[in-house]
């Protein structure tokens, strides 16, 4: 712009008096036309000129970019806000910030809260630019006041929400390691920029939701009336967060908020609990995923419980001794990032992404950190530059190095923020047009000190940073490589070593007991060095071997990951190509080995499966827990699959199979709680009935001929299918029932071969796996009765003949599979029936009666001691004698969506069950579920009883949750845990049912 | 494989009147009931024939009698001993309403263990090739009763009848232990066995060989060739069943009890067994005696768990009176290319991977071959999926090993009671896959105890009264 328009515009803006002293002012700004182009917008828009005193702020302002000048435009009353003299040098505390706003948010009560936000934001964007822009603050400091300023908008959004979310579903509680009642609590962990405390002015803000604890919101009254899962409740929270943070309105957002680094990325929960971040981040993250949380910083929400994830990632993030493959990934990434910048034509134009960039400096830090940190926990710093500091304080950087790091660093941020300054884009490439990066020259303020030519004296000063990061990054990664090639050791997989070696190797490498793990670690080492005859095989082996080793050192059960490895590389090595493939799928080798040492029964899928482990990783990161819907869609594809019958029973297996390997992952992951997974393995369940009894239809008719019309059944699901509680291997109990229809014997033995297809799917072993066992003893006459029984014979049945066991039985009862309407008829009609029979019998009659059944179970307990837990005194059949019992006596229907806990707390709030006796079945109920749900998980056998050796009960122990202390301790504890939780029970049994004069049990 | 149009085109081509359903009761002994040739059509393959399970021994208790057996059309065979045209069906049992395979069906439980063995994936295919060693007597004759007891059996050939004045006495009787295996005259069964040969063979039952055996009073064995696992106990029940209708038949009488006479070798029958997979021999391989990993495992399998697979594969008190150190018993719990009292033996006779296969020696032919078949597959399967290590091989440095060593050998049990012991503490192998249930095992170790083991202690013994009467 010439000389002449400017002086032009000044004298047309500018009240007379004012142009002369302002015009030399103007003339220094980085684009005087648009401060003055501004100054006119503003006139026409508020029908007046700033304040005189407020006018040197408004140029400063308008004249460096036209965002923060429309920002003004939009809100006069912004500028009213701005110290006349410019903000003081003073930093701003959180808490100075917190007031602001809080007082900010009064003035503006009337207005949509997330708006308000949005506005507080702008002021304070302008507050920090200003005093960036007068140099009162430097870049340190510019970039702490944002990340600040996101800390408290965040912070402030999170009580937001928690408001409305408290009214509606009570607060979250949950029970701390010592079991008792605790509140769970939420917090916000920043990652990326804002992590490191160095955020841009236009950056996304990374986040990361993160829930203390599962558990269960208190209601709204004490009714628990609203009550809903703690992954419910903050799920919800997350997402009104992130609405009002994120949401964009007429004035834009808060602040764009990437949630792509949380666990399971673009697939993951949104919000996920403490532990399972953890599980997650301990044995599915890749490299990157560990990288990107040496920036992690609690930021908003619950502090405390964001530094516990803080503290719980530290030892993941920086291992004791580094794999020297997570650096040369950082490297790899780099070229991934170089390669596309060239392709796009950017590498010389980015200097974020391209060479000698941001973002090179940044990884360069982060490799000496992860290289380093383990060793030296003060390298583990979020904030770059804090870290260039601490790098050079010990040694790892020399002083020359580090201050030409430094001044790079500063200068690149400073351009980046002066490019996205313009039009508060997300950018970091220099603008092509000439005028334009002339500009963003002039708001580095280089023409104050090159007049003239601050276009080249900017490019300069670019080559010459760019040159320092450039050299340090390739002296960085460079000396990763070397030191790697130097480290190379005798491979413990592959080289000959002598068994002491190899003890001693294992050792190191964290495996406590190396005897133990000795025969499997043999085992392996000689199928692999078989495999390893093909050289594919043999390179893929060498990188991935490490890796397997560390992985093995961090499960849970090293001796248990050992065994089931060695089987699973057998049966990979079966397959052609088999155990390369999983070689050189380097990032799933530590979540598999990490399942194989959790679960023999999850590894005994994944080893007759081996092709499941290909999809392993979507696996771990699907969003939600599949339901009944989601299965019945997966399973029932095959009903529409070519071939015979028989193809399409084995294809429904295998699907099954992936089904219950996918769940059992997502439970090991804590991605589900065993409430949810439980329904989850009923639904897998249900919907595997659905579709049997579907298949089993087909043909029914004759070949090639439709089924007649008017066949027609329902399954009723009885027992734990009855109460959606299927686990592991849970049997399937199961009562068929049809319409009674006279003169129709043709079509009721057509149902009958109907029914006896549906059992021969469902039951029979083939290579595939079988489906479920079945139990068909419970219909009426027990294994005499006829195979299927219309509605109105079982209706007959239970008036005159069922006994008091079969009526508690069928009160479980729950259509499950074949036609709705008739299970549903059936299941309603048998609980009217039954709950009126019960109170016509009266309270002796029945306490008799249960108490006699219950004494036969607890003698065949006796007899039996493999059966001591399900049958014993005190154990989960008393518990659910008892919710028969005061069902029965006082003639209660069953709630919607029934289980044992829902009709715990039904009959505590009708005042059937006592406080006490209710909150001791509750936990009685979770504990022994657990034990159970685990002994299956691990062991893949129900809890028959509680097993003998220590060494089993503390990863029980471990597993259900108990913080770690020594073997010894775990599993006393939980033998008393146990035994506290049976008498508890035997005591509510007295209480409610009467005294009860079965023996102890010994 | 016969499909059930192929069994009524059977029917109609040979004249059969007769339909006669067969099934394996807990123990082991066959039993049948018969129905008219109408009776079968196309639906009795899948609906069956209903009888009353309650009596069969180790089935149902009375209240829950009514059961049904479903005809295999694969096994069928004409009967050639029944003067009436009949037919022979190998059956299934199944429970009438649900139509779930019984439980307690030893057949069920042998076709489990190969679902089982397929659902492992080691291999898709089991072969045994049993070998039924066998007495030919003339006359068997035994009571006990509260003042009494005694058992009497002879044998033309008996080596005891060689001063007996027969008028003339020509001789040529085999000597104790030395019945393997002259020529006749020394061999007095030569046509009887061929006529058993031709018999079996008519009945689809393939046969390798037959020959004399070690024992002199007419100890014989007819080898049949190898079949998958429930094909091959199917050949063994029809195999005692022809073998004993053919002595029947010349006046003989057959006997598969282990130990019938003192002082020379009982019966056994020794089975090899093979995995395959694939069409390819699994156990083949560069080890020891040209054995595979694989096959090395499931020897150990087997060696570990050949104390409690006693009491099924040697399941009688008279099995423990033939599993007596010398007589070529296979008692101790080794393997070995020449050894024979170790109880698996590797046969060298052919280098062929496809023959490669193992034989182990302790089952005797009063076992249930499809329990037994079944127990052998799962312990074997055990050995390979743990890697069980079988240990050195019994003949490695077999000059070296004095008594002393051979006592660190572990042995089988030395009586039916032991062996059940051993049962009751190890059948988790046998639990996979539903293979065997806990009520399989439990049933078998108490009707083994109440009706074998306890009876036979509650009855003096005729030596008894040889070593004690003088007290």
């Amino acid at each position: 712009m010439s000389e002449a328009t400017i002086d032009a515009l000044i004298a047309a803006s500018l009240p007379p008096g004012e142009s002369s002293r302002l015009a030399d002012r103007v003339e220094r700004l980085p684009d005087p036309a648009g401060a003055l182009r501004a100054l006119q917008v503003f006139r026409a828009e508020t029908g007046r000129l700033p304040d005189p005193s407020r006018l040197p702020n408004f140029l400063a302002l308008a004249g460096f970019s036209p965002y923060l000048a429309s920002l003004l435009i939009q809100e006069p009353a912004f500028l009213d806000s701005l110290p006349p003299g410019g903000p003081t040098r003073e930093p701003r505390t959180r808490e100075d910030l917190e007031e602001d706003l809080a007082r900010f948010m009064q003035l503006n009560s009337g207005c949509e809260p997330s708006l308000v936000l949005r506005r507080f934001k702008k002021r304070e964007i302008l507050r920090i630019a200003l005093s960036d822009i007068l140099r009162m603050t430097d870049l340190p400091g510019v970039t702490r006041d944002l990340s600040l300023l996101a800390d408290v908008l965040v912070d402030r959004a999170v009580r937001m929400a928690r408001t409305s979310l408290d009214a509606r579903y009570g607060r979250p509680t949950c029970r701390d390691d010592q079991g008792h009642l605790d509140e769970a609590t939420f917090v916000v962990v920043a990652l990326g920029k804002l992590g490191g405390e160095e955020l841009n002015y236009s950056s996304d803000i990374d986040l990361l939701y993160l829930f203390s604890r599962d558990g269960e919101t208190s209601g709204r009254d004490l009714s628990g009336e609203g009550s809903t899962s703690n992954r419910e409740f903050f799920t919800r929270l997350a997402t009104e967060i992130t609405r009002l943070i994120a949401g964009t309105g007429p004035e834009g957002q808060v602040f764009r908020i990437d949630l792509g680094l949380r666990p399971g990325g673009k697939d993951g929960d949104i919000t996920v609990s403490l532990q399972a971040a953890l599980a997650y981040y301990r044995n599915w993250a890749e490299g990157w995923e560990r990288q990107a949380l040496i920036k992690a910083r609690p930021a908003s929400g619950c502090l405390a419980a964001g530094r516990r994830f803080v503290e719980g990632v530290e030892p993941l993030v920086y291992p004791a001794r580094p794999d020297p493959y997570t650096i040369l990934e950082i490297g790899a990434m780099k070229d991934r990032i170089d390669a596309r910048l060239s392709s796009e034509g950017r590498s010389d134009t980015d200097i974020k992404l391209g060479r000698g960039g941001i973002r090179e400096l940044e990884f360069g830090v982060q490799a000496l950190q992860l290289q380093h940190g383990g060793k030296d926990p003060w390298l583990r710093q979020g904030n770059t530059l804090l870290a260039l500091h601490r790098l050079a304080d010990k040694g790892f950087l020399g002083y020359e190095e580090y201050s030409g790091l430094s001044k790079a660093y500063v200068f690149l941020r400073e351009l980046e923020h002066r490019l996205q300054l313009g039009q508060n884009r997300q950018t970091s490439t220099l603008p092509a047009d000439a005028g334009e990066l002339r500009r963003v020259a002039r708001r580095m303020g280089l023409h104050e000190q090159a007049p003239g030519r601050e276009v080249e004296a900017l490019l300069e000063a670019l080559d010459l940073h760019r040159e320092v990061v450039r050299r340090f990054y390739d002296s960085v990664t460079g000396a990763v490589a070397q030191a790697r090639l130097e480290d190379e050791r005798d491979d413990l997989w592959l080289d000959r070593m002598d068994d002491e070696t190899l003890r001693e190797r294992l050792l190191r490498s964290g495996i406590a007991d190396p005897i133990a793990a000795l025969r499997p670690v043999k085992l392996t080492r000689k199928l692999l060095q078989q495999a390893a005859a093909a050289p594919e095989t043999r390179r893929a082996l060498r990188k991935s071997g490490p890796a397997l080793l560390t992985a093995v050192g961090r499960s849970g059960n090293p001796r248990r990951a050992l065994e089931n490895l060695e089987r699973l590389f057998s049966s990979l090595a079966a397959e052609k190509q088999g155990l390369l493939s999983l070689l050189s799928h380097r990032e799933i080798l530590g979540p598999t080995v990490h399942l194989l040492g959790r679960s023999d029964f999850l590894a005994g899928i994944l080893i007759r499966r081996p092709d499941i482990l290909r999809t392993l990783e979507d696996r771990g990161r699907i969003v939600r827990t599949p339901a009944r819907a989601d299965y019945l869609r997966t399973l029932g594809r095959i009903l529409r699959h070519k071939g015979d019958a028989r193809a399409r029973a084995a294809e429904l297996r295998r699907r099954h199979q992936e089904a219950l390997a996918t769940l059992a992952i997502r439970d090991i992951n804590r991605q589900a709680t065993l409430r949810e997974v439980l329904k989850g393995l009923s639904d897998l369940a249900e919907a595997t009935l659905e579709v049997t009894v579907r298949l089993a239809r087909q043909g029914l008719g004759g070949p090639g001929r439709a089924a007649p019309p008017g066949l027609r059944l329902a399954a009723l699901g009885l027992g734990r299918l009855g109460y959606r509680e299927m686990d592991y291997g849970s049997d399937l109990d199961l009562v068929f029932v049809d319409e009674a229809r006279p003169g129709s014997a043709a079509l009721r033995s057509l149902t009958r071969v109907w029914c006896e297809r549906i059992v021969r799917n469902l039951s029979s072993l083939s290579r595939d796996g079988q489906l479920y066992r079945v139990d068909l003893r419970l219909r009426p006459s027990g294994g005499e009765g006829d195979l299927i029984m219309s509605v109105e014979g079982l209706v007959d049945y239970f008036r005159d003949t069922a006994e008091v066991w079969e009526m508690q039985s069928f009160l479980k009862a729950r259509p499950v599979a074949g036609e709705p309407a008739l299970g549903g008829r059936a299941a309603q009609t048998l609980e009217t029936l039954i709950l009126e029979r019960g109170s016509h019998l009266g309270t002796d009659v029945l306490r008799a009666a249960v108490n006699d059944m219950r004494q036969r179970l607890v003698q065949e307990a006796q007899r039996d001691a493999r059966r001591s837990v399900k049958l014993g005194a005190g154990g989960l059949f008393d518990i659910h004698f008892i919710i028969e019992f005061l069902q029965l006596r006082h003639g209660v229907p069953n709630p919607p969506d029934k289980d044992t806990l829902r009709l715990l707390t039904h009959l505590h709030r009708l005042g059937y069950l006592s406080e006490t006796a209710m909150q001791a079945l509750y936990e009685a109920y979770l504990f022994f579920r657990a034990l159970d749900h685990e002994m299956r998980l691990i062991h893949q056998r129900p809890l028959d009883r509680l097993p003998e050796d220590d060494i089993r009960l503390a990863e029980i122990a471990a597993a259900i949750g108990a913080s770690s202390a020594p073997v010894g301790e775990m599993a006393a504890h939980l033998r008393e845990t146990f035994e506290r939780h049976t008498q508890a029970v035997r005591r509510a049994y007295g209480e409610t049912i009467g005294p009860f004069t079965g023996r102890p049990r010994g | 494989m016969r499909k059930p149009p192929d069994v009524l085109k059977l029917v109609k081509d040979s004249d059969i009147k007769i339909v006669d359903l067969r099934f394996m009761d807990m123990p082991g002994l066959w039993q049948h009931f018969s129905v008219p040739a109408h009776e079968l059509t196309e639906g009795s393959f899948e609906e069956g024939f209903g009888f009353d399970g309650s009596s069969i021994r180790g089935f149902q208790a009375i209240h829950e009698s009514d059961m049904l057996v479903v005809p295999d059309a694969e096994s069928a065979f004409v009967d050639g001993f029944t003067e009436v045209p009949t037919l022979d069906l190998i059956c299934n049992v199944v429970d009438p309403v649900t139509k779930e395979r019984y439980g307690r069906d030893p057949r069920g439980i042998a076709q489990r263990a190969e679902n089982y063995l397929q659902y492992s994936k080691v291999a898709d295919t089991a072969y045994f090739g049993p070998e039924a060693e066998f007495f030919i007597f003339d006359d068997v004759r035994f009571d006990q009763n509260a003042h009494s007891g005694f058992y009497y059996v002879d044998s033309v050939e008996g080596q005891w009848n060689s001063g007996k004045d027969e008028r003339p006495n020509l001789g040529y009787r085999p000597r104790h232990k030395e019945g393997y295996f002259p020529v006749p005259p020394h061999d007095h069964f030569q046509d009887l066995r061929s006529e058993m040969v031709l018999n079996l063979e008519r009945a689809g039952i393939q046969i390798e060989a037959h020959h004399h055996e070690v024992a002199t009073g007419g100890q014989m064995e007819i080898d049949m060739r190898y079949d998958s696992l429930t094909r091959a106990a199917d050949h063994v029940v029809m195999y005692k069943y022809i073998v004993k209708n053919t002595a029947i038949k010349r006046g003989r009488t057959v006997t598969f009890m282990p130990k019938p006479l003192f002082g020379d070798n009982g019966s056994g029958m020794h089975c090899h067994q093979s995995l395959w997979k694939g069409g390819k021999n699994l156990f083949a391989g560069d080890g020891y005696g040209g054995f595979s990993p694989i096959g090395l495992h499931y020897i150990g399998g087997l060696l570990k768990h050949s104390p409690a697979l006693a009491a099924i594969i040697a399941p009688t008190t008279n099995s423990y009176k033939r599993l007596t150190p010398g007589f070529e018993a296979p008692v101790n719990l080794a393997y070995s290319r020449r050894n024979r009292s170790a109880a698996i033996r590797i046969p060298m006779i052919s280098t062929s991977p496809a023959a490669k296969r193992l034989e182990y020696r302790p089952p005797d032919p009063s076992c249930n071959p499809y329990l037994a078949f079944a127990a052998m597959l799962m312990a074997g399967l055990d050995g390979v999926e743990n890697k069980i290590d079988p240990g050195k091989p019994l003949d490695k440095d077999i000059y070296g090993l004095g008594p002393k060593e051979l006592k660190e050998i572990p042995s089988l049990p030395g009586s039916l009671d032991e062996a059940l012991n051993h049962l009751e503490r190890d059948h988790e192998f046998l639990l996979k896959g539903d293979v065997f249930t806990e009520d399989n095992i439990r049933m078998w170790i108490d009707y083994k105890r109440e009706r074998e083991v306890n009876p036979m202690r509650l009855r003096p013994h005729p030596y008894e009264f040889a070593l004690y009467f003088d007290i």
